[in-house]
């Protein structure tokens, strides 16, 4: 259900594919086994890449014997981590001093940090053979205590994950926005309340492949992976390689989900760099899903002592909060969930008062790295919570709450007090709608109606907010050393001397169907049919334009990606119709372009695009004589970014979309299971180029939320060992155990943007926080206030014992 | 090494394999078709999903051995004569699928369950493909394209054509 599309650009006469449910171009290959996956590529002489991993959380290698693995028939070559790493310079991290200094190469060299570090590269003639060779190696290990949490990792004398720093709390900064002691101390009500966000991860169905092919002769890496922004990497790649960043030829095919995740697979790739460099032929490296488990990039885990201040009548004064946050072992992306807060940090309501006190600390687990809804999903549990809590205690309403505190339409553009502007939007609307589409008085009812069959039921609503893409001027935020601002993207468009359509642009997809929306936008500014438009798939250096922010990353392809190809569109229209108006001998403003063809409005005749590509590429003394031939456009969109405003303020992002999102729950007491009996959401995307798409992201989004609120964590144990490292024990969810989805959307457009969209793939967290508060509802009756973004069965059922004690 | 002999999407192949090689291993390296995957060490995926002697299997819980004298369908198979199947139609038109990497086996495991029951209820569709993980779609539009080929009653198993011809 979508009310009222309207699309202010400047074309709209001509908009017939942008805004349509277009079935998506890509499908054709995938749905008869013929994707092209970076494990799917063949290269002559192709050697398998197994990596040994270290068995423990924080132990000192005292020594590798390589000898017997070197026997095991079909074995080329095994890399120690010392003897890769003399090849290399550590990868950059954006910590400030001293901690910059803690040193990353993507695999141990005298210590482990993490089981699951790499320890050792084999190459075999086989994936078999390397395994077998894996399991040959003889590692002298000294094991050490593991630090698990971030709090012990925070405690005077706790071991030192890395010890050439002086702490484990790597990153540090109290945010303060208005008068905070102020507002706490003369408020009504305050609520405080101690909250754990658990581990969890995206997982994308297809594991990190790598292929490395390098050319000695012309000294450059082929670098075959699923990396989700290989432009972006390339930089670091190139650092630690020491070679020139043009050395490097990505290619990034088809790509099976990443989430995130895939951002991160960067340290393999330098890794099998080295190894193909040093045998001389080309090496492949898949991951295993126990690999991904314990070894990928893990979602935040976060310990949060929050406190929010309310007047009598329900309006929220201010938020303060100290967040403790599990980082793992090394700091690649972060603190950058850490500090994600301030894009969003009041989330969609108006208080002015924050203070968010912030500890980023190293502990021997899996790194953590970008994960779906990276940093906005945590901020806005933490929002919700708190505001459900007080709601409670106040006698209002969880609806009525919300309405008194959302910023109104009227407000937009909208400043908040950490600087993000937000872009326009209805929030009392999106929320009013979700209720009126799931009839929330027949949900109420329903839940009463279960209770009364003893079982335990909750409803729960929530706000989430997607802000996005970023402006990197934030990292002045997190380290004043940074020189970076602004973000871009790039595109090409192209028609060719036979009147073919191609298209490009720099996002790496990974399922995304960028293919069909950049054939959308690029059909109708050229008057064609999206069929027409041939749009380049995947990501290869060598023909796809890039910027050093090119990727699908932070839902920026609405913005960047969409903008850039619907410029290059534009350019290349406009010489079409100069050329089209120097053959008609007729004033460019009489001319329009449809149904593929250049046509005068005043009855001077028509130019098939065809015949104006034959002037532009052949026949040009035809031309006018200032144009220059072709009809091609390279484009290098900047998303609109300023500056931080001062050293804890700035607009970090461009839009924000939003959703509201209730669920009813059910929880069984007699085995602690839960379920979510119905689900709806509506969501602001601003206008849709492909509302089938946005509708399926927003699907995606769901099934990654109700399954880390119902089903999905990762569980260490007291050695630093993941005890969920596999798909039996770390239950993504089936089909069965999730339920349709109820979705609806409206469209305010976003002011900022060319097209009126707003970036949407990660989205919020709205059904993984209204799940939350809905467990809060279900147990209730148990008397127990839900503290944590998940609860194992297990854990239900303990309360549901000392609670009725059976 | 072992010989096997099989029929892989109505074509006979005969190879020596190693005897502790999977069948997904095999499909995949040997006979070169990549449109089954490989989502997880633990037999929970079901991305490598393929139809083995007509029933859907998941090729990395099998040896390749094992497949001496077996008939089997990859997703490479299930189009005839140039046209997609109904299913693949329906994943297409209902966008049932993002990035597709756990299509093919999607596809293989929704052949078997119209196979043996062509007018499933909702609830029954989600049981039977819950040895099938996707992280993309959130199962919704898998589940409306199966259903909305059974509704229509245009499912016709791919095997049985492949009989025929
Ligand atoms: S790869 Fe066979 S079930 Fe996952
Ligand atoms: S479409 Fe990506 S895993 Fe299903």
């Amino acid at each position: 259900m979508t009310e009222s599309v309207t699309l202010h650009r400047e074309e709209t006469k001509n908009v017939k594919w942008v805004g349509s449910r277009y079935p998506r171009k890509e499908d054709l290959r995938f749905v008869t086994g013929n994707g092209m996956y970076a494990s799917d590529i063949r290269i002559p002489g192709l050697a398998h890449v197994a990596i040994a991993r270290s068995p423990y959380a924080s132990a000192k290698i005292k020594g590798i014997d390589k000898s017997k693995a070197l026997e095991v028939p079909g074995v080329v070559a095994v890399f120690t981590g010392e003897e890769i790493v003399a090849e290399l310079d550590p990868l950059p991290n954006l910590l400030p001093s001293p901690y910059d200094k803690v040193k990353d190469y993507g695999i141990a060299v005298d210590r482990v940090r993490y089981a699951g570090e790499p320890i050792a590269v084999v190459v075999a003639e086989s994936n078999y053979a390397a395994w077998d060779a894996v399991e040959q190696l003889e590692v002298d290990y000294e094991p050490l205590s593991p630090v698990l949490t971030a709090k012990s990792g925070c405690e005077k004398g706790a071991p030192l994950v890395h010890e050439n720093v002086p702490t484990n709390v790597v990153w540090q900064r109290k945010f303060t926005y208005g008068d905070v002691d102020e507002v706490f101390k003369t408020a009504d009500l305050v609520v405080s309340k101690k909250f754990k966000w658990h581990r969890f991860t995206s997982a994308p169905l297809e594991p990190n492949v790598v292929v490395v092919d390098y050319d000695k002769r012309h000294v450059i890496f082929n670098i075959w992976s699923n990396n989700q922004r290989p432009a972006f990497n390339q930089a670091a790649i190139a650092k630690a390689l020491r070679i020139d960043a043009n050395r490097l030829h990505f290619i990034s095919p088809d790509i099976g989900g990443g989430f995130g995740i895939k951002n991160e697979n960067y340290p393999y790739i330098i890794l099998l760099a080295v190894a193909a460099r040093r045998i001389g032929r080309p090496v492949r490296w898949i991951e295993t899903r126990t690999e991904h488990m314990v070894a990928s990039a893990h979602g935040s885990e976060i310990n949060y002592e929050g406190e929010m201040a309310f007047s009598r009548d329900g309006k929220i004064l201010g938020l303060r909060a100290k967040a403790y946050h599990d980082e793992g072992a090394y700091m690649r992306r972060e603190p950058i969930a850490a500090f994600n807060f301030i894009r969003h940090a009041t989330l969609t309501y108006t208080f002015r008062n924050l203070e968010m006190d912030i500890y980023a600390v190293v502990t021997n687990k899996c790194p953590v790295g970008p994960n779906r809804s990276y940093g906005k999903m945590q901020q806005g549990f933490l929002v919700e919570r708190l505001l459900e809590l007080g709601a409670k205690k106040l006698g209002i309403d969880p609806i009525e709450i919300r309405l008194r505190n959302f910023v109104s339409s009227e407000q937009m553009p909208y400043e908040t007090p950490t600087g993000a502007i937000l872009d326009g939007g209805d929030y009392s609307r999106a929320l009013k709608k979700v209720l009126e589409n799931m009839d929330y008085a027949a949900l109420v009812k329903e839940r009463d109606r279960l209770r009364s069959e003893g079982k335990l039921a909750g409803v729960g609503i929530s706000m989430g907010m997607d802000a996005c893409p970023i402006n990197f001027s934030s990292n002045r935020l997190i380290n004043p050393k940074s020189t970076a601002s602004g973000e871009s993207e790039a595109a090409w468009v192209k028609i060719d001397e036979d009147g073919n359509i191609s298209a490009a642009v720099g996002t790496s997809p990974q399922g995304h169907g960028h293919e069909t929306v950049v054939s959308q936008i690029v059909a109708d500014v050229l008057g064609v049919h999206p069929e027409q438009v041939y749009a380049l798939p995947g990501f290869d250096s060598w023909t796809h334009p890039s910027t050093p922010h090119s990727g699908t990353y932070a839902s920026r392809f609405a913005i960047a990606g969409a903008s850039a190809v619907n410029e290059a569109a534009r350019r290349v229209r406009g010489k079409v119709l100069r050329i089209a108006a120097f053959a008609l001998k007729e004033d460019v403003e009489n001319l329009e372009l449809a149904d593929g063809s250049v046509v005068s409005t005043k009855g001077k005749g028509k130019v098939p695009l065809k015949e104006v590509a034959r002037l532009a590429w052949r026949d040009l003394a035809n031309l006018p004589e200032d144009e220059e031939p072709g009809l091609y456009s390279n484009v290098i969109y900047k998303t609109p970014f300023k500056l931080p405003i001062d050293s804890q303020r700035g607009n970090f992002s461009l839009t924000y979309s939003y959703s509201a999102c209730v669920v009813l729950l059910e929880i069984d007491p007699g085995t602690g299971v839960s379920r979510v009996k119905r689900v709806g959401i509506v969501e602001d995307a601003g206008n849709q180029i492909n509302p089938l798409i946005v509708e399926g992201q927003v699907h995606g989004q769901m099934g990654h939320q109700l399954g880390a609120a119902l089903y999905e964590d990762l569980v260490y144990d007291e050695a630093g060992q993941l005890l969920t490292a596999t798909f039996k024990d770390y239950l993504a969810p089936t089909a069965s155990d999730l339920p349709s989805y109820e979705t609806g959307s409206i469209v305010v457009p976003s002011l900022f943007t060319p097209l009126g969209t707003r970036g949407t793939g990660e989205g919020g967290g709205a059904p993984l926080i209204a799940c939350a508060n809905a467990m809060d509802d279900a147990l209730l009756p148990l008397g127990v206030e839900y503290d944590s973004s998940y609860l194992s069965p297990i854990k239900i059922r303990e309360l549901v014992k000392s609670a009725s004690g059976k | 090494m072992s010989r096997i002999q099989a029929i892989v999407n109505g074509r006979k192949v005969e190879a020596d394999v190693e005897p502790r090689k999977l069948l997904i291993d095999f499909i995949r390296e040997d006979l070169g078709l990549t449109g089954p995957h490989i989502g997880c060490d633990t037999s929970n995926c079901g991305a490598c999903t393929v139809l083995y002697n007509g029933r859907a299997i998941k090729s990395c819980t099998m040896f390749a051995v094992q497949a001496d004298g077996a008939e089997i369908l990859t997703i490479e198979g299930v189009s005839t004569d140039g046209k997609l199947h109904p299913l693949q139609q329906a994943f297409h038109e209902n966008h049932a699928l993002q990035c597709g990497y756990c299509t093919p086996g999607m596809i293989m495991s929704s052949i078997d369950l119209l196979t043996r029951n062509p007018n499933p209820t909702e609830e029954e569709i989600r049981l039977g493909i819950s040895g099938n993980l996707c992280r993309c779609t959130g199962y919704h539009n898998i589940v409306k394209a199966i259903s909305s080929v059974a509704k229509s009653h245009i499912f016709v198993s791919p095997l049985k054509k492949a009989k025929e011809e």
